[in-house]
């Protein structure tokens, strides 16, 4: 550490100026106005909807039938379409999410060369001899007079033109008709599919985008019939569905909505304990193992229809399987009576029945919490082919036990975690309508930090996957890293795009910039705003700042518009002490501080030989026996003339006591984020100094912080308690640490820490060397 | 020009929840010890993926004890450092990550390097090396694509 005496003049706090280094060119905390779109009727500048919002809306009665010999879908519906909006349209656009199987799809034919050295087998299947040609078939369109309606296919999506122009408020009737193929999972995976179980010849369906579906219009994109390429997921209307589903009569169907006959579709074992679960403090088996078990080694004689009804949904998936456990519970979400039910194989358990439903009710609890009462009769999760996916109320879980029944801490917490984020999704894509096929991160990131929320409160130290900053530090290193806002098909690491990343930025928003208090309100807002709506971006970050009352443009730009970093360096400190100009002090301060400069080399081995003033000390003058840092008596007169012409206030300036630290920070990584420090003083006492990212306003790539404190600093630590995402912490200390690496750590530690998870290994092989 | 191409049979896993397929390693030359020790972090769902497929049998990595050994050989498989001798020397497990820990003698830091791990297996996998000396960064974090063989890690 420097240390310099600062020359008191009496406008000294006000003046000093500290910091030399060249100003940014670029002013990081200016408005995102240039880049967020113009407010206006339909979108407010505070993030609400306008006063002339609006949304169109989709009706759908749909009959459907499963053909477990063939794994086919057979479907027709009639759709009624509202137009709400103040356009008047001449041509309807629908979703055929089932054309990504077709043989020329641009799925395939958008993908880059694998390594052509080794490559995985589905993609040898599917460019060689036994590739799964799937998608739709479409029978005519047709209005409600019957009259057939032009239909243009163009890949996933499909144009309907309207015999006449549907004016501004006007419905329209159509139906259709539709069959196609459902991908065998093992071969195709994907968010929907068939699994084969060879020992005993049945299928798990999981049936999901699987009607032609209303595209979404809106006053923003117009038309989304962006095409569907396989990583965006869609956007869609808010609608009423009634649907019939005709499957082999051994099979139990999971749905979205409500069951409309349970007389026709349930024994009276099944009705009785549905009932006795609507009250249970437990799940109610509705199915048992050994049920199940039965059904598997039985055939159907014949088919059954299942009617569901769901009232608001923007979409509708369903399941169907003699395999089926079924379990239900119910349960009152702040005054909303909710059945929340699983669906399973015996190969699920024993992981499912102890986990899967106990999670659906910790969701439901966690996030209404957060955001509002969950609004539907129904959540349901699903074991099947599909590793995570989410519909309205129902979601397909992929994680099981081994054979034997055992599991792995790993398999347990990836069970538990999926459970809570699909059933998650209901709240954010399902009930806030945001647009996955454009912006993955508005529903995945914010239901990834929920998820971490209510992971946080399932158990101790649950191992979150996500949420925490230090989980994202080497993504935002990586070279993979793309700005969050950037459009979901175009993002080369997903995951920690469009989950992780977004998912630490809210919780840090939410614990260091704003604290709980002004973020669990601000967001509530936003969920409440735009719930059963379709916000955007920009209605999201401006109801954060609306309710916060915070300006939080330089956050969304740091963390979501760049690909910045967050590394903040403690470059250097420097300690002032106050020039008194009392001479009794300054003077032996200043022998104390030459006598502690080091002595050089030649000095030192020139000490010991006989200087010539030993044998001729008349040599010797007045200049070799004067003390330079003995007070003069004119220094000491000077001084207390000084003191005379000072005010009262004015002479406890000259406190010699006091300690101003000039503290040098560096933002290394870009990224702006506030600066805590742990300031440890010699004394032993320890001082959080907690300083708004502000203090970059002026400098976003260096500042000076001036610490004023009558204590002398012995240490001090940036971010303490890790809660930023820096990415360097051998810079975070003064002085400075040594950190050592993972490596090392792991080498010292090897012989006497043991790995409670790796416990059994004592049999294990030693570990190979090889020569390269 | 006429190359074979060889189907990898065993090599087909199943993708996983995660929808990122990215592997580190921290490549430190201590210059006092003259060893390149590297912490390879890897996605523990691919790993026990990948060693199922590889050894045919439901093998998880925290409870079956031949899981380090065989982590070990699958990753001296496919990491590389110049002609660099390395040893695996054991592995750490967290619910989400596998570390493996490699050494090798090494007068120098390493010029080259190879990281391919799990680039047969997803098209999309991202492995990055990052280079240090004595625990500091020496650049930026080199990129390896999947079909990425050896690169350059200095200049």
């Amino acid at each position: 550490m420097r240390r310099a005496a600062v020359l008191v003049s009496l406008t000294f706090l006000s003046s000093l100026a500290f910091g030399q280094s060249r100003r940014s060119p670029l002013d990081k905390f200016r408005q995102l106005e240039e880049i967020l779109p113009t407010p206006n009727e339909y979108r407010t500048a505070s993030g609400a909807p306008g006063h002339k919002y609006w949304q169109q809306r989709a009706d759908y009665q749909i009959a459907v039938e499963l053909d477990d010999v063939n794994q086919r879908i057979i479907g027709s519906a009639t759709i009624d379409y509202h137009n709400n909006s103040p356009d008047t349209l001449r041509y309807l656009w629908l979703q055929l999410d089932q054309n990504i199987w077709q043989k020329h799809s641009d799925t395939p034919l958008t993908e880059t060369a694998p390594d052509l050295k080794r490559f995985p087998l589905p993609i040898a299947r599917r460019l060689m001899d036994d590739p799964f040609e799937g998608g739709y078939t479409i029978g005519p369109v047709r209005d409600a007079s019957g009259r057939e309606l032009h239909q243009q296919m163009n890949r996933t999506m499909m144009r309907v033109d309207l015999p006449s122009p549907l004016a501004s408020g006007q419905s329209f009737r159509f139906s259709l008709s539709w069959e196609y193929k459902i991908n065998n999972s093992k071969r195709t995976s994907g968010r929907t599919g068939a699994e084969f179980f060879k020992k005993d010849g049945n299928w798990i369906y999981e049936i999901a985008q699987w009607f032609p579906r209303m595209a979404a219009y809106n006053d923003v994109t117009g038309w989304q019939h962006k095409q569907f390429l396989g990583t965006g997921e869609f956007t869609l209307e808010f609608g009423d569905y009634q649907v019939k589903i005709t499957a082999p009569n051994d099979h139990i169907v999971a749905s979205t909505g409500v069951l409309q006959n349970p007389l026709e579709v349930l024994s009276p074992a099944n009705r009785q304990r549905l009932e006795q679960a609507r009250t249970s403090p437990k799940p109610v088996l509705i199915v048992t193992p050994a049920e199940a078990k039965a059904a598997e080694k039985g055939k159907p004689n014949g088919k059954k229809t299942w009617v569901f009804h769901a009232k608001n949904v923007r979409d509708f998936a369903f399941a169907s399987s003699r395999k089926f456990i079924w379990d239900a519970q119910g349960h009152n979400v702040s005054g909303n009576p909710v059945m929340a039910m699983s669906f399973y194989p015996n190969e699920g358990n024993p992981l499912w029945e102890r986990y899967s439903t106990q999670a659906i009710i910790h969701t439901l609890n966690i996030y209404s919490r957060y955001t509002f009462q969950y609004p539907y009769p129904i959540a349901i999760s699903v074991n099947g082919p599909v590793g995570g996916m989410e519909y309205p109320m129902i979601c397909f879980n992929g994680p099981r036990p081994l054979e034997d029944g055992t599991y792995s801490q790993r398999t347990k917490y990836a069970l538990i975690g999926v459970v809570i984020h699909e059933v998650g999704h209901n709240y954010f894509p399902m009930i806030v309508n945001s647009d996955e096929r454009q912006w993955t991160w508005l529903d995945e990131g914010i239901n990834s930090f929920l998820q971490f929320l209510a992971e946080q409160e399932w158990e101790p130290n649950y191992p979150s996957r996500r949420g925490e900053p230090s989980t994202i530090v080497e993504y935002m290193l990586s070279p993979a890293h793309d700005p969050i806002m950037t459009n979901s098909e175009s993002v080369v690491a997903l995951g920690p795009n469009a989950y992780g990343k977004p998912a630490t930025a809210l919780n840090i928003l939410r614990e260091t910039i704003l604290g709980r208090e002004l973020f669990d309100f601000a967001f509530k807002e936003y969920s409440r705003r735009w719930m059963f709506k379709r916000p955007m971006p920009a209605d999201f970050f401006r109801t954060m700042e609306d309710a916060s009352g915070t300006d939080l443009d330089w956050f969304w730009r740091g963390w979501f518009y760049t690909n910045e970093h967050v590394d903040i360096s403690l470059e250097k400190l420097t300690q002032y002490t106050i020039d008194t100009r009392n001479p009794e002090i300054e003077k032996p301060l200043s022998k104390k501080a030459k006598e502690e400069e080091p002595v050089t080399l030649s000095a030192q081995r020139n000490k010991p030989l006989r200087k010539r003033t030993d044998d001729y000390p008349e040599l010797l003058d007045f200049y070799n026996k004067w003390d330079e840092f003995a007070p003069l008596p004119s220094e000491k007169r000077a001084f207390e003339t000084y003191v005379k012409g000072l005010e009262e206030d004015e002479r406890k300036l000259l406190d010699p006591s006091m300690n101003f630290y000039a503290l040098d920070l560096k933002n290394i990584g870009g990224v702006l984020m506030p600066v805590i420090l742990e300031v440890e003083f010699n004394d032993g006492t320890k001082e959080e100094l907690r300083i708004p990212a502000e203090i970059w306003r002026r400098q976003s790539n260096s500042v000076t912080k001036l610490i004023p404190t009558r204590k002398e600093i012995r240490s001090i630590t940036l971010d303490p308690h890790l809660e930023t995402a820096d990415a360097d912490l051998s810079n975070n200390h003064w002085p400075r640490r040594t950190v050592k690496s993972k490596f090392q750590l792991f080498k010292e530690d090897r012989d006497n820490k043991r790995n409670p998870m790796n416990e059994g290994k004592s049999d294990a092989a030693p570990p190979p060397s090889r020569n390269n | 020009m006429r190359r074979l191409l060889l189907p990898a049979i065993t090599s087909a896993i199943l993708a996983t929840a995660h929808q990122f397929h990215f592997g580190h390693i921290d490549a430190n030359w201590n210059s006092r010890a003259k060893t390149l020790e590297l912490a390879v972090r890897l996605h523990a769902d691919d790993l026990e993926q990948l060693l199922r497929q590889r050894h045919g049998r439901p093998l998880e990595l925290d409870r079956d004890p031949q899981a380090e050994a065989l982590a070990c050989s699958y990753v001296l498989e496919t990491v590389a450092f110049d002609q660099a001798r390395l040893r695996c020397i054991g592995m750490e497990m967290t619910i989400h990550q596998a570390t493996l820990f490699l050494e090798a003698p090494a007068a120098e830091p390493p010029r080259r390097g190879r990281f391919r791990s799990f680039s047969a297996h997803f098209p999309d996998q991202i492995n990055t090396i990052q280079l240090l000396t004595d625990n500091r960064r020496t650049g930026p974090a080199i990129p390896f694509m999947a079909a990425d063989q050896w690169k350059p890690l200095r200049r």
